[in-house]
């Protein structure tokens, strides 16, 4: 029996192993050039070998914020894209080099960067999808504090550049005069003191001229325009190639194009506790529970979330690392993808009835005095001395809860009383006195207190040697 | 043999072994063990780690505790199933029994209904302990009604498993081995999975060995979550945390196949092997 279990682990085995093996990360191609690759760099040690190849170059949508885009080298089938996404994309011919520190594929960008001229055609199969033309567009910083930023495509683009640069030009000739009027004005107060010092009688603060204000620099970002393939897609699975002006496909550009979408929609919360502001941490899940230790003041932070496979979506933002994301196919995670708009308020809710609406606020941290570490949370108030000509530190909606028993609810309502998909969480106080102890280890023997009983009893009622009746 | 007479011969079987089960002091011994090693090891850690953090979210507060308690008793009731028919095959009194108005199937089912109705008495203890516990603590706990269904189903495919090692060796070492064997391969299985699959989350950068490793344990993934139990009830709780009533309904349709394939096959083995020693 033992040898026919072991015959038929060892039958799940060799069934199970090459089945695994055979979906390793690497496809024998790509062990073949990492191979040939490896043994290039022992030859040349510190300077790896650069090959010229013809590359996708993809900026892939990445949320708020610009990601630092990746590239699909020549030996990388298949590039992975965000559905319903602005997605920017290039063909380019460019030297490209193994980093083994970091496990990348680089390009040589600055020494060799060739667009390839053509179109951009995707397939399903046999069926032409869309042949795109390249498009212009801008990264655009609405507020260069917040790092956040959007794409804006076409003719927007170039509109927000050309007010950016205008902007720009304007605050540097004011930035000048306000230099010159500066130095003017020192020269002022230098010879008012001067007077001061030689007659020794004070100057009346109205008769000391006031400071010119410094100039404000714009408060945005705007990058100068460049064009690529916009490529904004339903989930799907398609095929990508360029195509020259004769509509001959150019050798080397035919990839597959995996389009995926999200299983989830969601809100996340950044969440600040007062008590230790700088570590904030993040709430995806609505199925995630607050707790709190007694009284707790700490901030929330809300930004629109998407669920989406952590292979597709790593391979999408790292395609130039071969491994990044490997073993990750039955993996899912939570992308910030907006922050939610200001008109947005927090409620409060306890057994069904809202108990506080709570506003969006700037914040102000301020470092207490001394040696000593400490801080005091303000709200932003630029009017204040402590803040004047300061930014907020940061924004957000703040809770000063306490939960005795019970629980409370929060999530977001917009301006029309509709409550967001995703926003809702439970907030809980946990309870720590001896007694919860006490009986959090007396509970289990419950079942153990009674096991002895009905075990005593059982004695009690089994017959005694002896007292059987005769039969 | 009629329907009604191995019915009947299951609920006599069921109710005598269930009896016994009742009146001895295992289950309420291994009970306490569990609950008592849930509140040191979950309850305990997490009162500790509020307290050092002040604030932080626990994901499914309720349905970690819940697993680990109610998969120990499973296993347990599996091993006790696993058991009882080695023994009885062992001494002889399976033999015996089958003389009488029993066979494989009225069998078979007798053994699953009183490792069943045993877990009513498990699910009446852990419902009263986590309702205790999580009100003290204030940890709370969601969706109870669906854990408690989706426990059920756990529990019977365990079982089901068990009985079907049972049936497949002869020896109550033997069965009892692979049983607990395969299910601690199950767990170190799934756990080895997500520890891997979650230091991604937390950004750590693991060498190319053990993304070779992450990456087998994923690929292997997709077969081993069809074998083991376990897998079924963690696809149906995180559907229950999703909200997701399809997929939920679905994990328990599979449970449920699970178990039927299972008993069906120790019928066929009990059949195939005969009962003898």
């Amino acid at each position: 029996m033992v040898k026919r279990l072991a015959a038929a682990i060892l039958a799940v085995m060799l069934f199970v192993v090459p089945t695994a093996l055979a979906q390793s990360p690497l496809t024998p191609d790509e062990m073949a050039a990492w191979d040939e690759e490896r043994f290039e760099q022992l030859s040349s040690q510190g300077d790896p070998v650069k090959e010229e190849q013809l590359v996708y170059s993809v900026t892939p949508w990445s949320g708020p914020t610009i990601g630092r885009g990746t590239i699909a080298v020549k030996n990388q089938d298949t590039i992975y894209l965000m559905a319903n996404r602005t997605n920017l994309m290039n063909a380019r011919i460019t030297d490209v080099y193994y980093w083994p520190i970091t496990k990348e594929y680089m390009a040589n960008w600055n020494e060799k960067n060739i667009t390839v001229e053509g179109s951009l055609r995707i397939r399903q199969g046999n069926e032409i999808v869309a042949t795109l033309e390249p498009e212009t567009y801008v990264y655009y910083y609405r507020d260069t504090s917040s790092g956040l930023a959007e794409v804006v495509l076409g003719e927007e683009g170039v509109r927000l550049y050309e007010e950016y640069d205008a902007a720009m030009n304007e605050y540097w000739d004011i930035s000048r005069a306000y230099y010159e009027a500066q130095m003017e004005h020192y020269s002022v107060l230098d010879a008012i003191l001067r007077q001061v010092q030689e007659t020794n009688e004070y100057v009346a603060e109205d008769e000391v001229p006031k400071s010119p204000r410094q100039p404000v620099p714009p408060s945005g970002y705007v990058y100068a325009p460049r064009t690529a393939f916009v490529v904004n897609l339903p989930a799907g699975r398609y095929q990508i190639e360029m195509v020259d002006p004769d509509g001959e496909v150019i050798p080397g550009t035919t990839k597959n194009l995996i389009v995926f979408e999200p299983r989830r929609l969601g809100v996340a919360y950044e969440v600040r506790p007062e008590a230790t502001w700088t570590k904030y941490w993040y709430t995806h899940d609505p199925a995630e529970v607050l707790y709190l230790e007694g009284r707790r003041v700490f901030y929330l932070l809300p930004y629109g979330t998407e669920e989406y496979n952590v292979y597709q979506y790593n391979k999408s933002q790292n395609l130039h690392q071969p491994l990044y994301g490997e073993g990750l196919k039955s993996s899912w995670g939570w992308v910030p993808t907006n922050v939610i708009e200001l008109d947005v308020k927090l409620q409060v809710l306890r057994d069904g009835e809202v108990v506080q609406e709570v506003p969006f606020k700037p914040y102000y941290v301020q470092q207490t005095a001394g040696f000593a570490l400490g801080y005091i949370i303000h709200e932003y108030d630029q009017d204040n001395p402590i803040m004047y000509n300061r930014s907020p530190s940061f924004y957000g909606y703040k809770l000063d809860l306490e939960v005795p028993s019970g629980s409370y609810e929060i999530r977001l309502v917009d301006a029309e009383g509709n409550v967001l998909p995703g926003s809702a969480r439970e907030i809980r106080s946990i309870r720590r006195d001896p007694g919860v102890y006490r009986t959090m280890y007396l509970v289990p023997l419950i079942p153990f207190v009674l096991g002895v009983a009905v075990y005593i009893r059982r004695r009690r009622l089994r017959p005694r040697a002896g007292t059987l009746p005769a039969a | 043999m009629s329907m009604a007479i191995r019915f009947r011969s299951a609920r006599i079987q069921a109710k005598r072994e269930f009896r016994s089960t009742l009146t001895g002091p295992g289950i309420y011994v291994v009970l306490s063990l569990i609950f008592f090693g849930v509140s040191l090891g979950y309850f305990r850690n997490r009162l500790l780690e509020v307290a050092e953090q002040g604030v932080i979210n626990i994901l499914n507060p309720g349905q970690t505790p819940w697993f680990y308690a109610i998969g120990l008793a499973a296993l347990y009731l599996g091993v006790c199933a696993a058991i009882s028919i080695s023994r009885e095959r062992d001494m002889g009194t399976l033999e015996v029994l089958f003389y009488g108005p029993v066979d494989s199937l009225s069998y078979v089912m007798g053994k699953y209904a009183q490792q069943m109705m045993a877990f009513g008495v498990v699910l009446v203890f852990a419902l009263i302990n986590f309702y205790v516990v999580n009100t003290v603590t204030n940890l709370g706990m969601s969706n109870v009604l669906g854990l408690v269904v989706l426990s059920i189903f756990l529990t019977s495919a365990i079982i089901s498993f068990g009985i079907l090692l049972s049936a497949l060796t002869k020896r109550m070492t033997v069965s009892i081995i692979l049983f607990l064997g395969l299910n601690l391969f199950f767990f170190a299985f799934t756990t080895a999975h997500l520890f891997l699959q979650s230091l991604s989350a937390m950004g750590v950068e693991l060498s190319p060995v053990f993304v070779f490793i992450r990456s087998l344990l994923d690929n292997t993934n997709f077969i081993v979550e069809w074998i083991s139990p376990l897998s079924y009830f963690l696809r149906g709780s995180r559907a229950l945390s999703m909200g997701d009533t399809g997929q939920y309904l679905l994990s328990l349709l599979s449970s449920a196949i699970y178990t039927v394939v299972a008993l069906a096959l120790s019928v066929g083995a009990f059949n195939w092997k005969g009962v003898r020693r």
